[in-house]
């Protein structure tokens, strides 16, 4: 059969090589012009226990992992019941695992429409230097009809510097896997080797965009470094590690650094203190460590000395779901640290938003001489995507600096127009001033006096709401006679868009989804503007306490309207179809009550 | 600010263009004017500018400093100088950089940022103004109270806990350069703040500074304080072993040691906000989108 989208999971333990074949396959299917996604689950064990690797193959662009899977690929059957709220089989699905060790044990309830048992680990055995992973992908491109030249082809680029043996036995392993079920000497009765064959339909060929193969983690490292970051200090955390481990080698040639600080409370420090000399500076981490950095943001806030952090939201709250997704750290991105103060808050939407929204996040921080704060989360982040290769935006890192000047007095703290003030950096003559987290006067120096108070909390509010963010705070998609509206962040908007899609085509039900991507200071013109002719909202979120339904509550955005709040807790991806199935739960209990 | 406390760009600064008018909240008679007084003539002494020196302290009365002197500072939160100084180290290797800190700052609140800086062997010059006490939130037991203080509210029948020994803990978790000085010994002190300056790595200088209003007795300091006659140690094994011999109120240089400083091979940074137009960059990060190309 042909299809559009083809979903399967590799599962084995540590050592299989589960996530190499998951690279092996969305790398065949990039280099075909298809679009695709690849993330990776792990049981609770750090290393060598149960690994799914998930792929998804497309003709079109798409943004999340399925549950349903076309084909599972399983080393030991066992270690799929770790992974069973997310890997889901059917009718339609094709089960094969590994029967070198015997059949499938009696207690395991079989989903799949079909199941295949082959013997991986005896056929890598009578191969010398044989590897399982390399069998098992020579059976799923026999049953994906890949192309075999392209996959040898793809393979000793790979292998090659691991010298002429690994390529051999590779390839000899893959040909061995590709002919297996084929070949008629294999099937005996206890085999079942009823091959379906699932193949992609071909690609529009006349889509000759450049496609590139990326992490929304590494994505957010490469929007950094274009606005400008040149010094990252960072404490290793999981969802968050491979933003600092894809910008580690690449802030070097650009000539900055990065320093592995000895906890998240120094790596801010060291943000700050790099900022303060005048570098553009930043760090990434995850709730735990958000945490820990609330002082500094109040410092770095009160002080205006510019600062990003990358926060890749997991499932919380303390050490919560450290592996899996959830969008619960708003409100501590939004109001965190003591005392009033206000600062930039971005949520991207989509792998290739982690690109422009960093980039923004940084420019907005160093405009504004604030603290900004990027909103990702694991999905965004550790999902690789297939996408169309992007063109960056113009956001630069730029600082209204002091001009030295020997006639003046310099006030660090003065009040201007647009209430940002000209930052002296070290080695600028006459600039020379305390940086101070203390409530100051214009010229730097600590004051308790309550009318100059007042003054500095209006400057430092100010200058943040009325500055003009321009229209890419939010993203809109869909007709304008809709009159219900789904509001969101982050990374379930492509889910609301697929929603949007279900919605229309199968309830005959127009919705409009905005996706809020300046999270704080709120757009608040452009939101009224966008609800003007809606008559129902409904808020969705990815954490359990209505965080943003509350936060956008609190701004009178739509007392007027009818509102419901759909907040769904981690640490699932949400998909089009949970949308649609919240949405319709949700209208049903509301014309009960 | 009047006319004579602009730097006048002269070819040699003397220990007044390092103050500023701005009038210490200290006490009359606090160790911490001691130490302002040895630190900006060191600085002076040092042919150093004021625009490329920097100050960066905690929270604390001995963190204060910072603003009453005309570099450049930042006075930033409680225990955290050291991150703040290391980041500004690593992002400007051009500057001339003290941090000053108490002994609550920089050895209870900050002192596992104190371990990392000193095993870094980072580039930087360390003041811990020691006066055994919580000055600023008035006096409570620091880690450098002796066990049987009694005149906190808070621990009232002492706190009955060895108090921190900061060379001992300096010298073994690193640092390259150690030396213990006292606020009334501007000569001594500002001396050895010159050396910690010159010295590549991180220098960390206890100096007693007694607490006169919430330690009283401190006053005392200054008859038992004296010149240490040890040998100075060139490695910290060397150092530590002799440290069962030292007083608390000997003073000197303990140790200096030759050792690779952190991020000393660094490459000079580029600064993309003064060079705005900086293509090269421009062209190697466009190659690190093609790079992701498939
Ligand atoms: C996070 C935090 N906790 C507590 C305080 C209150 N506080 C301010 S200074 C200080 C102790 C200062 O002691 P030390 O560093 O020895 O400085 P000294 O005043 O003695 O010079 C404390 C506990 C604070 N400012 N911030
Ligand atoms: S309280 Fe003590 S440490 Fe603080 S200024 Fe007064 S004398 Fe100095
Ligand atoms: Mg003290």
């Amino acid at each position: 059969m042909l299809y559009k989208t083809l979903n399967m999971a590799i599962v084995g333990s540590g050592g299989d090589g589960v996530i190499s074949i998951a690279n092996s396959i969305i790398k065949y299917g990039a280099s075909q012009g298809y679009y695709g996604v690849t993330s990776r689950a792990s049981g609770p064990q750090i290393r060598g226990g149960e690994v799914a690797g998930y792929v998804r193959l497309s003709t079109n662009i798409i943004g999340t992992p399925a549950r349903r899977q076309h084909l599972v690929v399983a080393f030991n059957v066992n270690d799929i019941k770790v992974f069973k709220a997310e890997l889901v089989m059917r009718e339609e699905t094709t089960l094969i695992y590994d029967n070198s060790k015997g059949d499938i044990p009696d207690d395991f309830i079989l989903t799949a429409g079909n199941t295949i048992g082959i013997p991986f680990n005896k056929i890598a055995k009578s191969i010398p230097g044989g590897r399982v992973n390399m069998i098992a992908l020579g059976v799923i491109a026999s049953i994906l009809k890949m192309k075999l030249d392209v996959l040898h082809q793809q393979i000793t680029t790979q292998f090659i510097n691991k010298g002429e043996n690994i390529v051999n036995s590779s390839i000899k392993c893959l040909n061995a896997g590709y002919e297996f079920l084929d070949s008629d000497s294999n099937k005996s009765d206890n085999t079942n080797t009823n091959k379906t064959t699932y193949q992609l339909e071909s690609v529009n060929p006349n889509n000759t965009h450049k496609h590139i193969l990326i992490s929304g983690n590494e994505a957010s490292g490469l929007g950094a470094l274009k606005a400008g970051i040149r010094f990252v200090a960072a404490y290793p955390i999981t969802p968050a590690t491979e933003v600092l481990e894809w910008i580690a080698p690449k802030i070097k040639e650009l000539g900055g650094s990065l320093v592995q600080a000895e906890d998240e409370l120094a790596s801010i420090g060291m943000v700050i203190g790099a900022s303060f000399g005048g570098i553009p500076s930043l760090t990434a981490t995850s709730g735990p460590g958000l945490s820990l950095m609330q002082e500094f943001i109040g410092l770095s806030v009160t002080a205006e000395v510019p600062a990003t952090i990358i926060n890749v939201m997991r499932g919380g709250p303390s050490t919560g779901i450290p592996t899996k997704t959830e969008q619960s750290d708003l409100n501590s991105a939004l109001f965190g640290a003591h005392g009033d103060n206000i600062k930039i808050t971005v949520a991207p939407n989509s792998i290739e938003d982690c690109i422009h929204a960093t980039q923004w996040a940084v420019y907005l921080a160093e405009e504004l001489q604030t603290l900004s704060i990027v909103l990702s989360d694991q999905l965004l982040g550790q999902t690789i995507a297939v996408i169309d290769k992007p063109i960056f935006k113009d956001y630069k890192a730029q600082r209204k600096l002091y001009q030295e000047n020997l006639k003046q007095t310099y006030n660090r703290y003065l009040i201007t127009d647009d209430n940002i003030s000209p930052m002296a950096i070290p080695a600028q003559k006459n600039g020379e001033y305390t940086a101070t987290g203390l409530e100051h006067l214009e010229n730097a120096r600590p004051s308790s006096d309550p009318l100059n108070h007042r003054v500095q909390l209006g400057k430092r509010r100010d200058k943040i709401i009325s500055y003009d963010y321009g229209d890419y705070a939010i993203d809109v998609k869909g007709s304008d006679d809709a009159t219900t509206a789904f509001i969101c962040f982050g990374s379930i908007t492509n889910a609301l868009y697929d929603a949007q899609n279900l919605l229309a085509h199968e309830q005959n039900t127009k919705i409009k989804v905005i996706s809020i991507r300046l999270l704080s200071p709120l757009p608040l013109k452009l939101l009224h503007d966008q609800l003007k002719n809606i008559s129902d909202i409904i808020v969705i979120e990815q954490n359990h306490m209505q965080q943003l339904y509350r936060y956008l509550k609190s701004f009178k955005l739509f007392d007027t309207k009818n509102h419901i709040s759909i907040a769904e807790p981690g640490p699932l991806p949400l998909r089009g179809i949970d949308v649609v199935r919240l949405f319709n739960d949700t209208l049903q209990n509301n014309h009960k009550s | 600010m009047n006319e004579s406390h602009k730097p006048e760009q002269k070819d040699t600064l003397t220990f007044k263009d390092f103050k500023t008018d701005y009038i210490p909240v200290w006490c009359k008679g606090c160790g911490d004017f001691g130490v302002l007084a040895s630190l900006t003539k060191a600085c002076a002494n040092l042919g150093l500018r004021t625009e490329n020196t920097s100050i960066i302290s905690g929270i604390g009365c001995s963190s204060r400093l910072p603003a009453y002197t005309k570099t450049y500072g930042f006075h930033t939160i409680h225990g955290r100088a050291l991150p703040v100084a290391t980041g500004l180290r690593v992002a400007r290797p051009d500057l001339a950089i003290f941090v000053v800190s108490g002994d609550g700052d920089g050895l209870s609140i900050g002192g596992n940022h104190f371990l990392h800086a000193c095993r870094r062997n980072v580039d930087l010059t360390m003041i811990v103004m020691d006066n055994e006490v919580y000055g600023m939130t008035k006096g409570q037991a620091s880690p450098t109270t002796p066990c049987d203080w009694e005149k906190s509210k808070l621990t009232p029948q002492g706190t009955h806990i060895d108090p921190i020994n900061s060379i001992a803990l300096a010298l073994s978790a690193g640092a390259t350069f150690v030396a213990r000085s006292f606020s009334n010994n501007p000569k001594q002190l500002q001396e050895i703040i010159e050396q910690a300056h010159n010295h590549k790595g991180f220098a960390f200088i206890q100096v007693l500074s007694p607490c006169v209003t919430f330690v009283p007795e401190q006053k005392n300091w200054k008859n038992i304080v004296e010149d240490s006659t040890k040998p100075m140690a060139s490695n910290r094994y060397q150092a530590l072993s002799m440290l069962g011999d030292l007083g608390n109120f000997e003073t000197g240089i303990f140790l200096k040691e030759n050792k690779h400083e952190f991020f000393e091979k660094n490459a000079k940074h580029t600064n993309p906000l003064l060079d705005q137009s900086n293509n090269n960059d421009q062209a190697i990060i466009n190659n690190f989108l093609t790079e992701f190309e498939v």
